[in-house]
């Protein structure tokens, strides 16, 4: 159920132009961080948690991923 | 200088190869692109997160387009991009040192000095590319949503803020050389930068030296297009203290016996 | 001149006293093992001599100048060669060769022959994580020789690998010796006299032996009395005399003699051995093996 405020969909239509931007970054980062760490040689306990972490948690994923998760062999 | 050159290369390598060429710019970019969005569309985000009840009315301040610039630098640059860069840094001296690959670099021809700088120049440049083509986002979104900035301004206050930039930089590289662990380096480094951000709104004689005051500045010339008073004695303070920090991490590392391999 | 000159050496952490006072000296050419149990101080010394260490005394010297001028005429192969996995072997070279100054004409020609000294040339491109720990031992001998140092030196560069590799490399290690001057640390015998003319025997701290290895032999050598018969166990303890026999070691149904002097001791030990009336199946003189030699010292 909804409540509040509903957006139409001409409403969406003037917004999308605006948010691809932000949704093609999300994806290349997404798409590169998916990349890197499939072609390691980890655990796949250890791929799992971090495909979950890259893909759910919105734009900190891909760069938790980066400073943290690539620095395990 | 021929390994200055060689070390640079090395760090351009390095940035490429773990991503930090890819991931730094979006960040900034996204950051960029935030603010004015967020700020033009506020009076619907407001309602479909709140639900405001059936006839109530709020005045929502009107955003210049040089307002919307500036707090795209106190609200996101310098809170979560401030965050990101001392993320970005926090392993950059760290990592090498404990590793051996600091002492083994030295048993070439190379000198400590010549090392420091190259991690702070390498690094210098990702910052400086990032923040550009972050605020460049924020500038195609403002002139879109808003009106068109003057671009001389807009650069001058950015160029003020990359000071401050290659502060929180430089401030990590030297906790870097320190300390031994790259998570007390980031928690000792956000720490002391978000305290010295803390204290701008406070205002008074000491604003003078520090150096998160620049941002303050940086805003003032983007919204008026002229500077506050003092500018340049923070600037000269900050680029000292950058000077200094450098000179700091070098002696520490000097005396110090470095791990080796 | 000779080519590494160390003279009172000492290195103290706080009030204990890693190396003591040592002295020795390497010529041009030669091939230098530095033995020694683990802990003995091996890699202090090597690190001094790289100054990563800075010694608390002594002098340290090459080619009669100190560290600094000196620095591209030494190569340097670290115990646990790990360096950045995300380059190339080939990179790697390259960064290192740009450290000491090769310059990019040469630097190309020179990585490719040393990449198939090493036998890495297929290997190049590959990123140095993916190398097994023999390959990363090639590529630290690559990045060491890359220079065309004066002085190589080595800490444990066999100890770590298998016995395949570990053949490899005295393999690439005696072709390399032909050429170069080598000091190397390894706490295995067999490593030290299968590729060094010289060795350097070390134990906590105290350097023990220096010399040509059939030097230290001569000059080490015990006689020892080989004596075989059946429940060593009852009869060695009984050869036990301060004035004459020096150490008796039980192997199996074994025992060896040390004597201070061959002829009394020979007459000393027949003695008993027929007051005991042992059933001997065996009574020998040999001389000790350098190993044991080496065990006996480092105990």
């Amino acid at each position: 159920m909804h409540y509040g405020y509903e957006i139409g969909i001409e409403k969406l239509g003037n917004w999308l132009p605006l948010l691809l931007p932000i949704l093609i970054l999300q994806l290349i980062l997404i798409s590169v961080a998916l990349w890197d760490l499939l072609k390691r040689e980890l655990s796949n306990e250890y791929k799992w948690l971090w495909i979950a972490i890259i893909v759910f948690v919105s734009i900190f994923g891909p760069i938790l991923y980066f400073t943290v998760g690539r620095r395990r062999r | 200088m021929d390994h200055l050159f060689v070390l640079l290369k090395k760090e351009w390598l390095e940035a490429r190869r773990s991503y930090k060429l890819l991931w730094f710019p979006v960040v900034f970019m996204f950051l960029g692109i935030i603010q004015p969005l967020s700020s033009y569309y506020l009076p619907q985000i407001l309602q479909i997160a709140g639900g405001l009840p059936e006839g109530i009315e709020i005045t929502l301040p009107k955003f210049t387009a040089e307002d919307v610039l500036a707090s795209t630098l106190t609200n996101q640059f310098d809170q979560l991009g401030l965050i990101i860069i001392v993320i970005g840094m926090m392993g950059i001296v760290v990592s090498e040192k404990n590793n051996g690959m600091l002492a083994f670099i030295l048993t070439r021809n190379t000198r400590l000095g010549e090392y420091l700088l190259s991690k702070w120049i390498g690094q210098a440049a990702i910052v400086a590319g990032s923040v550009a083509i972050g605020f460049l986002m924020a500038i195609f979104y403002t002139s879109y949503l808003f009106k068109a900035v003057s671009l001389a301004r807009v650069a001058a206050g950015l160029g003020v803020y990359y000071i401050w930039c290659l502060f929180i930089l430089t401030f990590a590289l030297m906790l870097g050389a320190l300390l031994s662990r790259s998570s007390a380096v980031a928690v000792l480094s956000i720490f002391v930068l978000i305290l010295l951000k803390a204290t701008t709104p406070l205002g008074a004689g000491f604003q003078i030296l520090n150096p998160a005051y620049l941002t303050n500045h940086a805003v003032n010339i983007m919204i008026s297009g002229n500077a506050l008073p003092h500018l340049l004695t923070t600037v000269t303070i900050t680029l000292f203290l950058n000077v200094l920090f450098m000179f700091l991490s070098k002696y520490y590392l000097k005396r110090k016996e470095l791990p080796s391999m | 001149m000779n080519i590494l000159q160390v003279s009172h050496l000492q290195k103290n952490y706080g009030d204990h006293e890693v190396i003591k006072n040592i002295d020795f000296q390497i010529d041009y050419g030669e091939c230098v093992a530095l033995l020694g149990p683990n802990g003995a101080g091996k890699t202090t010394i090597i690190k001094m001599l790289l100054d990563i260490t800075k010694p608390t005394g002594g002098q340290i010297l090459f080619e009669g100048e100190c560290h600094d001028q000196k620095r591209q005429f030494i190569g340097y192969l670290p115990q646990h060669p790990t360096f950045y996995s995300w380059m190339t072997g080939k990179e790697l070279l390259v960064f290192m060769g740009g450290l000491s100054n090769i310059d990019k004409e040469s630097l190309e020609q020179r990585i490719n022959e040393i990449l198939d000294l090493v036998g890495l040339s297929n290997a190049e491109n590959k990123q140095i994580g993916t190398y097994s720990g023999g390959m990363k031992q090639r590529l630290g001998i690559a990045q060491a020789l890359i220079h065309q140092p004066k002085l190589l030196i080595m800490d444990e560069p066999v100890s770590a690998l298998d016995p395949i590799g570990r053949r490899d490399m005295l393999e690439l290690l005696k072709f390399i010796k032909q050429k170069s001057t080598i000091l190397f640390s390894t706490h295995i015998l067999h490593d030290a006299e299968e590729l060094c003319d010289k060795i350097l025997i070390l134990n906590q701290g105290k350097l023990l032996v220096n010399g040509y290895i059939n030097q230290v032999i001569n000059q080490n050598q015990q006689p020892v009395f080989i004596i075989q018969a059946p429940r060593v166990n009852e009869w060695a303890p009984q050869l036990v005399n301060e004035d004459i026999v020096e150490s008796i070691v039980q192997t199996g149904s074994i025992a060896k003699v040390h004597v201070k002097n061959i002829e009394q001791g020979r007459t000393w030990l027949l003695d008993n051995i027929y007051r005991l009336k042992l059933p001997i199946q065996k009574f020998e003189l040999v001389q000790e093996s350098l190993e044991e030699i080496f065990l006996r010292m480092v105990k």
